[in-house]
């Protein structure tokens, strides 16, 4: 065991549960699941971009260690927490669950409702890890690679987001189906649904570069988080190889 | 991949300084590059103001026919393409970019010194391209932003928008390629302690200006090659009745076109934040929201290309969203705006000429901002949108703004390049005149676009009220035409007449000015290590908030002689002929494309594969970790590996634009084939081995990296071969398409299908031609462990088309029967 998490890890870690709790249970989810395609999206941005951040900043590092690093998982946890893998894997899923009919056939349907809503934590949770990783053995990227790697997280959102909220059809099927409540007709539902996805999610990526870049800012001399200064085990390799 | 040119030592490079004509053409200085792009762009902008003072000329009455209706189409057009594509942009990057990044970051040349020099000669090709219509077929008639489908063959049916088509084309591989240049220059080649945060202020911006180039030009990209494919080959990309629409087109384009504002306005702001401290005696206000609000505005201006589409009925949720985002781009504006004011408060200010620019760049460019923020609401640019009012806003933005902003840089800036001053008392005529004509030139059309009055229009008539305000602007027009006659005479006396200037004029604070004006070939005698930000100032008074008034000045031995030992460790690169010849090249076959004469595009098209070849072998040291190179970067990492990501970025945007293409057609289409016609099994297989040649791929790394020849070779042999399998299996997919009667042009699957695997295809069967010719080279033994990163390289690329391909085959192949529910 190691020490008590800090007051701060403590919160984010409740905020966390607690935003789960308004998600996935409550209105929000009923509208989500036969309604509205918006309520939908911004359910889904909640799971993606607001509750993986809070449980990365929630969890102590000796929580994390051994479930991350140990025999079995070390070697996959490895390769998919580097950033590349990391953002193809999030986009690859992200882009797949757009896919209308799909979404139409899986996001819904009783056994795979509970999967899709914990594959997009769970892929989150990969996305945010280059950024907040609680373990000095995985390090953070460093701050210009961080903003670098929000600035280009604008691709796969724009290239899902931007073709739903221009479609002049409906896309999504499975919204058109049953009642439509405060008389909001299926395409401004879908128009807006694309908005949140495109805007919204910039809009508050946005937020989070401009904290990056001011805990940047502070320090003149230095791009590294100090997390990563942490006692690592991996040792920094050396440029190059030795000219013999 | 080209391999990096052979450094020279410095006795060696003596003749690059004198060289006559020939010097010049094969130059792979940047310094030299850069006066190269000046001198075009400042030729271009006299053509451009020729052109704008003909659309006065023809303005200045109701009723006019000076110039033909057609003509005047030309006119327009060409003014503003010449001015963005061929003016501001070659003026910002081009000379201040080319010049003062390696000065300013403590570097002895760019990452790519000969990629530089192709820079230059395709962007001056491009240039030609694009004006080829004044000796023959007629210039581009389309606007600058050539809506569709009124460029479609059909209503366009000279060669008019083909030289646009193709000239921007070119302009573009120019653009992406420097972009990529000083991309890796700035992340890579910084002087020892020179972090991020230490960067001047210009830096910061040309960074962040690339970053959006490289992200951005890809999309026009795609939109000129499917307009490319409309009118050559038939195909309906943007033909209405074939299902597509024309919104492909605009959408494209302002992907591109808004970020495009941004790549000319940042340099500009760097430019001022660099001018504005030196004549205040005062360190930059607020540095770091300075860098903060120029990466804000990149994010934002991906976010807000609808506006310039409000009228095109995207519908109100979506209008009010890019209103939103497009107002928010005020916030990091404003933060800058009043960061430059309180930069200027309190100074000990000397209002030179270049000082008198920049500060009515501030005024000028918030009159510009204020006007944009008015129809970022959509329900105001609704009437305003099409109208004088938007001609009045981005002359605010561009001419009040930007211009002015490269003005001041040139004033400030002419000493450093040319080692002499410009005339102050020119200066300061051209600034009072420039003051006043601009605002009366422009000013009104505010006035104008209110009374209706809409842009583009031939002539008016005598009773619409008109009449008095377009007197006045053209009249004005003609004095601030004088006005630029007073600036170019006083950069052609001053370059040959103009006091010298000593290395440091203006009293400034950053590293360019340490050391002798016009710097040596070498730039640095010793590499500066860097402390803090404005170094040199640091240098001279100790503290970054000096005044510099009645305080001791250190001394500064400004060009202490080398030493021998310093010679011996000076490396410049050696010049070469082959960007040149390579230019012309890829200028044969776009030429030979348009007028349909084939044999010239093979002829050109074999130039340029010549000159590739040639380039590979031009210097021993091929692919060889570099010593020298790697001992200046910061950051330790090689500058090719940094690139290849930096292209590999700009490949994303490219594909993300084909397939997000691809999908929204696919539901549009009409007839015929459609996606059922794909051929899984068969695919699934090439798509197997296309992932296995990637494995071999990291067996051919890890072979060269422990120095076993035998199998990185055999590796490598065996990578190309699934490449080429892979490829088999497509022209096999592809010929059973055909004979199916699945044309290139038959609806818009097929079309979309074609371009899309096609490119794939394309990028596979470069990524085969590489491998080969690592594997010859390998199997000759030019390749050991030492060289093992050349290996590294191709392997970079040719993973990151086997992930282009996974993407392709899940979207297109995979989900091909997954119709709407």
């Amino acid at each position: 065991m190691g020490q008590r998490p800090r007051a701060r890890q403590q919160m984010a870690f409740g905020a966390a549960i607690l935003l789960m709790l308004l998600t996935l249970t409550g209105p929000l989810d009923t509208y989500a699941k036969g309604f509205f395609f918006s309520a939908y999206i911004f359910q889904q941005m909640i799971l993606v971009f607001m509750i993986p951040p809070l449980i990365l900043l929630g969890l102590p590092d000796w929580m994390v260690r051994p479930v991350m690093i140990n025999r079995y998982l070390e070697p996959l946890t490895r390769v998919l927490t580097r950033p590349l893998l990391a953002f193809l894997t999030f986009s690859m899923f992200f882009a797949l669950l757009h896919y209308p009919a799909l979404c139409d056939r899986l996001c819904h349907a009783q056994p795979f409702y509970g999967s899709i809503r914990t594959g997009l934590i769970v892929v989150g949770l990969l996305l945010w890890w280059p950024i907040l990783s609680p373990l000095p053995e995985y390090p953070r990227l460093s701050y210009p690679m961080q903003i670098m790697y929000l600035f280009l997280l604008m691709i796969p959102m724009t290239a899902v987001a931007a073709p739903i909220t221009m479609a002049d059809s409906v896309l999504y099927m499975h919204y058109t189906m049953g009642a439509h409540p405060f008389g909001f007709t299926p395409i401004a539902d879908q128009v807006l649904g694309g908005l949140i996805m495109w805007v919204g999610q910039g809009v508050y990526i946005m937020f989070v570069f401009s904290g990056i870049f001011f805990r940047w800012a502070q320090r003149e001399d230095s791009e590294i988080p100090p997390i990563n200064r942490k006692p690592r085990l991996a040792v920094l390799r050396p440029h190059g190889r030795p000219t013999a | 991949m080209a391999a990096q040119p052979k450094l020279i030592h410095l006795e060696q490079a003596n003749y690059l300084e004198g060289g006559g004509i020939y010097g010049w053409l094969t130059t792979i200085d940047h310094k030299r590059i850069a006066v190269l792009y000046g001198i075009t762009a400042l030729m271009l902008m006299g053509l451009g103001g020729m052109e704008a003072m003909m659309i006065r000329a023809q303005l200045i009455v109701p009723n006019n026919h000076l110039l033909s209706a057609d003509f005047y189409n030309q006119i327009f057009t060409m003014h503003g393409l010449t001015m963005i594509f061929l003016v501001l942009m070659p003026l910002e990057t081009g000379l201040f970019g080319n010049f003062f990044i390696p000065l300013q970051i403590g570097a002895r040349d760019v990452a790519f010194p000969r990629l530089n020099a192709l820079s230059y000669w395709i962007f001056l090709l491009g240039a030609i391209s694009l004006n080829f219509g004044w000796i023959w077929g007629g210039l581009p008639n389309g606007g600058w932003f050539g809506y569709a489908n009124l460029t479609e063959r059909y209503y366009a049916p000279g060669l008019n928008i083909d030289f646009y088509d193709v000239g921007l084309l070119i302009l573009g591989v120019s653009s992406v390629m420097s972009a990529l240049n000083f991309f890796v220059t700035i992340v890579n080649m910084r002087a020892p302690g020179m972090t991020f945060m230490r960067m001047p202020m210009l830096i910061w911006a040309l960074l962040v200006t690339v970053i959006l180039l490289l992200l951005a030009f890809p999309a026009l990209t795609v939109g000129l090659i499917f307009l490319f494919a409309d009118r050559y080959f038939d195909t309906h990309f943007y033909v209405v009745i074939a299902g597509a629409t024309p919104m492909l087109w605009q959408h494209l384009f302002w992907i591109f076109g808004h970020p495009e504002v941004y790549i000319m306005a940042l340099p500009a702001f760097g430019m001022i934040s660099e001018v504005l401290p030196v004549f205040s005696r005062k360190p930059l206000f607020g540095y770091p929201m300075m860098a903060y609000s120029i990466i804000l505005i990149a994010f934002l201006s991906y976010g807000v290309w609808g506006h310039h589409m409000f009228a095109t009925g995207m519908g109100p949720v979506a209008d009010s969203a890019f209103s939103i985002t497009s107002m928010l781009i005020a916030i990091p504006t404003g933060v800058k705006v009043f960061s430059w004011i309180a930069t200027v408060w309190g100074g000990r200010l000397r209002f030179t000429t270049s000082m008198l620019f920049a500060l009515g760049f501030i005024l000028e460019f918030t009159i510009g901002g204020l006007s944009g923020v008015m129809h970022a609401s959509a329900p105001v640019d609704l009437e305003q949108t099409d109208s004088y009012f938007i001609v009045a806003h981005f002359h605010y933005v561009l001419f009040g703004g930007v211009l002015m902003g490269i003005l001041a840089a040139f004033y400030f800036y002419f000493p450093k390049i040319s080692g002499r001053m410009m005339s102050e008392k020119l200066g300061k005529w051209q600034f009072w005149i420039t003051a006043w004509a601009f605002n009366a030139t422009f000013f009104p059309m505010h006035f104008l676009g209110e009374l209706g009055m809409p842009r583009r229009i031939y002539t008016y008539a005598p009773d619409m009220g008109w009449n008095f305000w377009n007197k006045f602007e053209s009249i004005n027009a003609f004095i601030l035409g004088f006005a630029f006659m007073i600036f170019f005479v006083n950069v052609a006396w001053s370059w040959f007449n103009g006091e010298p200037a000593g290395p440091d004029p203006w009293d400034a604070r950053t590293l360019e000015w340490s050391i002798p004006s016009p710097p040596p070939v070498y730039n640095f005698v010793t590499v500066p290590t860097v402390h803090s930000r404005d170094a040199f100032w640091v240098q001279k008074y100790g503290d970054v908030e000096a005044s510099g008034i009645g305080e001791k000045k250190a001394v500064i031995d400004f060009a202490p002689p080398p030493t021998p030992e310093e010679i011996a460790s000076i490396h410049v690169p050696d010049p070469s002929l082959y960007p040149l010849l390579m230019a012309g090249g890829i200028f044969l076959a776009g030429i030979g494309m348009l007028v349909g004469w084939y044999r010239l595009v093979f002829l050109g098209l074999g130039l340029m594969i010549m000159c590739a070849i040639a380039m590979s072998f031009e210097y021993i040291n091929w692919g060889e970790d570099n010593p020298h190179q790697v001992g200046e970067s910061f950051l330790g990492l090689d500058n090719r590996k940094l690139g290849i990501w930096g292209f590999i970025g700009s490949e994303c945007v490219f594909f993300a634009s084909l397939i997000s293409t691809y999908m929204v057609y696919k539901s549009r289409s009409l007839g015929a084939p459609d996606a059922s016609i794909l051929n899984i099994p068969l695919t699934s297989f090439s798509t197997f081995i296309l992932l296995m040649s990637s494995l071999l791929m990291v067996l051919a790394l890890a072979g060269y990296q422990r120095n076993d020849r035998f199998w990185g070779n055999f590796w490598l042999l065996g990578t190309a071969f699934f490449g080429l399998i892979f490829l088999g299996g497509q022209v096999f997919e592809f010929h059973e398409f055909w004979s199916k009667g699945m044309l290139y042009n038959t609806n818009l699957f097929s079309q979309c299908f074609y371009t899309l695997v096609g490119f794939h295809g394309f990028h596979v069967f470069i990524g085969v031609v590489w491998l080969v010719v690592m594997a010859i080279a390998g199997m000759r033994g030019k390749i050991g462990s030492s060289r093992a990163l050349s290996i590294e390289l191709v392997g970079l690329y040719w993973h990151f088309v086997d992930i282009v391909w996974v993407v392709i085959f899940t979207l297109i192949y995979l989900m091909r029967t997954i119709n709407h529910a």
